[in-house]
């Protein structure tokens, strides 16, 4: 658990709030504000026409737009039940704190104490990935659609730059199943997809056990409230096995910063992660502070090692694919990482106007706790010690990058590629919300937050599920 | 004995960085100056973007900020030559800083090598004579590298100083890292990854018509070994001695 870390590399940050009810005023206020712009949003604005396209749109849908209104789905009277339902958990927490407490330590001691239990629940997991799988076709996914099946008539490989492993790795598989069991590109992807979930839920688990012992439910609670899990309900584009390694990354991480790891471990996996998508090279910062904790504990070999490893393995991936016969020509000028044969630094653009809006409904879309990330700092949430530094220097590129990277698709159909880099922005809000000081009402509040965050984002999931029904 | 060995060692240290430390500064400044010099010497900005003297905002704002940091290293270099006694009582309170913050040193230093190491990555692969394509970030990089370089010199300059005058202690290690059969494996793990790269490449880029093949096994069998024997690395290094 984190409070494990040494004393000396804790450091309390001052509270701005003196007593605690100005933090519940604040919080709670977030919270009944985002209730009530889910419910204006899904049920009394008119829908952005193409949320993918806000040149043309007026500011009202903008503001209003897909981040926030994917309650729509669902009838009016069965989003009034579930509210119902939300208050009634919320009543229970608040009238039996204990028992609400007891149930979630019970319930966490069953599962962890057995790691057969864990796998169990994950592969559990990715069933109902599988069987929710998404019928969402982006105009990536009807690209693999046209490519793959060509290319594999012709022996032709399919690697893309930017996404060498997993681009790869799919096209492999997709040849294999077909050649055994007639699946097509789509239904590769969504088992794919489904079973790094599965190991998504597991590394999850494990993750959330270790940061927050008993409480490690709802931390996972919370942390999969966001929409970017739609990633391993049968998404059919090419992150869902990157995001697993980082993750993994972020595990090891931990690992290492509570001396059970070696840092070559977490290299490695940011090294895999990387040749899976070059997107998460973003998370080289973190890696970076992670060195200087292991040159602070005067390991210069190991220091110096874990780069080397991830360079070589790196350039080994490329080599791989030169030697299979891809050329520098073609994985450059196919790479949106290196410019597409131009200049990268168009793909780099500020955003203005209505693309304001664009992007802060995608961030919700991804994550909507993340409207808790900055009164969680201002909280005193952000302690400064060797955790949340390496979260943060892992977050702070992440958002740069999500709010900076030009999304050629439209931001509602390039929720998945934003995923990635909002990744550690999600656990830097979940650890900083967790960590704040407490305050009256904060489990209901954080219970409640959780609760509509997951009512929004699956209704959002299984309503791209029925995309096909009707 | 070792009271006189240390004595004359903490002399010689001390003179060291009594002409160290001035050094840092005074390199610094005439850089910094022959920087500045170029950086008024770019091309004007657009005729539309130019604000006073034919200069943008940001190039008036980056002139600004890259002046003062001038002028500082002048006066600080004016004053290590002057005032010997302010000379000593900086060098000491960062000696004081450095041992206090243990990890923020260690970061700067980091940071500082990182830098300088960036620079020298971007003055080859912007570099259009190497790699044409570069040619597409000369705008960029024509107008920042001035500065950029001060930096980078200023960077490496640093970190040189500090470590070889002695204010940053490379201490040992309180435990050993691994027993030898780990060290064995790991070293073994870690050349073979590395070693067996270099070599691959250097066939690559040779031969690369012989090199490529796109219906083999060999080189991604060799591939994999090296992998799975990096397992075994990290595996083996699972935790701490």
């Amino acid at each position: 658990m984190i409070d494990a870390l040494p004393n000396e590399e804790l450091r309390k940050t001052r509270s701005t709030f003196r007593s605690g009810w100005p933090l519940t005023i604040l919080f709670g206020g977030i919270y009944l504000l985002m209730l009530a712009w889910y419910g204006i949003s899904s049920y009394l604005v008119e829908p952005l026409v193409d949320p993918n396209n806000v040149d043309r749109a007026r500011l009202l849908p903008s503001i209003f737009g897909f981040g926030f209104n994917e309650l729509r789905w669902m009838p009016a009277w069965t989003a009034a039940v579930c509210l119902a339902i939300i208050a009634g958990v919320i009543w229970f927490i608040h009238h039996r704190p204990g028992r609400a407490a007891e149930v979630l330590k019970r319930a966490g001691d069953v599962l962890y104490n057995r790691k057969l239990y864990l796998l169990a629940v994950s592969l559990a997991c990715a069933v109902i990935f599988f069987l929710f799988r998404s019928y969402l076709i982006s105009d990536d996914t009807l690209h693999f659609m046209n490519w793959m099946p060509h290319q594999a008539a012709h022996g032709i490989t399919h690697v893309r730059f930017d996404e060498m492993l997993e681009s790869n790795l799919h096209f492999e598989l997709y040849k294999l199943a077909n050649s055994l069991w007639g699946w097509d590109v789509q239904f590769t992807y969504n088992v794919v997809s489904c079973l790094a979930g599965g190991l998504f839920v597991y590394v999850l688990l494990l993750y959330s056990r270790r940061l927050w012992g008993d409480k490690s439910l709802a931390l996972f609670a919370f942390l999969v409230s966001g929409g970017f899990m739609q990633l391993f309900f049968g998404d059919k584009e090419n992150y869902t096995l990157a995001v697993t390694l980082v993750l993994i990354y972020f595990y090891f991480s931990y690992k290492y910063l509570v001396r059970e790891s070696a840092l070559i471990t977490p290299a490695f996996f940011l090294a895999l992660a990387m040749t899976f998508h070059l997107e998460a090279a973003f998370l080289l910062p973190s890696l970076f502070y992670l060195t200087v904790v292991e040159l602070n504990r005067r390991r210069y070999f190991t220091a110096a090692a874990a780069w080397v490893i991830l360079l070589s393995l790196f350039s080994l991936v490329i080599l791989y694919f030169l030697y299979r016969g891809a050329t520098w020509e073609s994985l450059r000028d196919t790479s949106w990482g290196l410019g597409r044969g131009g200049n990268v630094l168009f793909n780099i653009v500020f955003p203005s106007g209505l693309m304001i809006f664009s992007r802060l409904n995608m961030w919700i879309l991804i994550f909507p706790g993340i409207v808790f990330l900055l009164p969680a700092v201002l909280a005193g949430g952000l302690k400064l010690d060797h955790l949340a530094g390496h979260i943060l220097t892992a977050a702070v590129p992440g958002l740069f990058f999500s709010w900076v990277w030009i999304s050629t698709i439209g931001f509602y159909s390039d929720w998945n590629l934003f995923s990635m880099p909002m990744f550690p922005v999600v656990l830097l809000t979940a650890v900083s919300l967790f960590r704040c000081r407490d305050f009256p009402l904060k489990k209901e509040i954080v219970a409640g937050m959780t609760m509509v965050s997951i009512l929004a984002t699956y209704t959002w999931i299984i309503h791209n599920h029925y995309l096909l029904v009707g | 004995m070792e009271e006189q060995h240390s004595f004359h060692q903490k002399t010689y240290m001390a003179s060291l960085r009594s002409i160290l430390f001035p050094a840092f500064w005074g390199f610094s400044s005439i850089e910094g100056l022959i920087c500045f010099i170029w950086f008024l010497n770019l091309p004007l900005s657009e005729s539309e973007r130019a604000v006073f003297l034919g200069y943008s905002i940001i190039r008036l704002i980056a002139l600004a900020v890259f002046g003062l940091a001038v002028v500082y290293c002048v006066i600080v270099f004016l004053k290590t030559l002057v005032q010997s006694e302010q000379s000593r009582s900086m060098q000491a309170a960062i000696q004081i800083w450095i041992r206090q913050k243990d990890f923020s040193a260690t970061a700067l230093l980091s940071c500082l090598f990182a830098w300088a190491l960036l620079g020298a990555f971007l003055e080859i692969f912007l570099n259009p004579s190497f790699f044409p394509r570069s040619i597409l970030y000369a705008f960029l990089y024509t107008r920042i590298r001035p500065v950029f370089l001060w930096t980078v010199l200023v960077s490496a300059q640093a970190f040189i100083t500090i470590l070889a005058g002695g204010w940053y202690q490379l201490k040992a290690r309180e435990q050993p890292e691994m027993t030898g059969k780990r060290i064995r494996t790991a070293a073994a793990g870690f050349f073979l990854l590395t070693g067996g790269s270099l070599v691959l490449w250097t066939i690559y880029l040779t031969s690369p018509d012989q090199f490529i093949n796109p219906d083999g096994f060999i080189l991604p069998a060799i591939a994999s070994l090296a992998v799975l024997l990096l397992g075994l690395v990290f595996i083996l290094q699972r935790s701490e001695v």
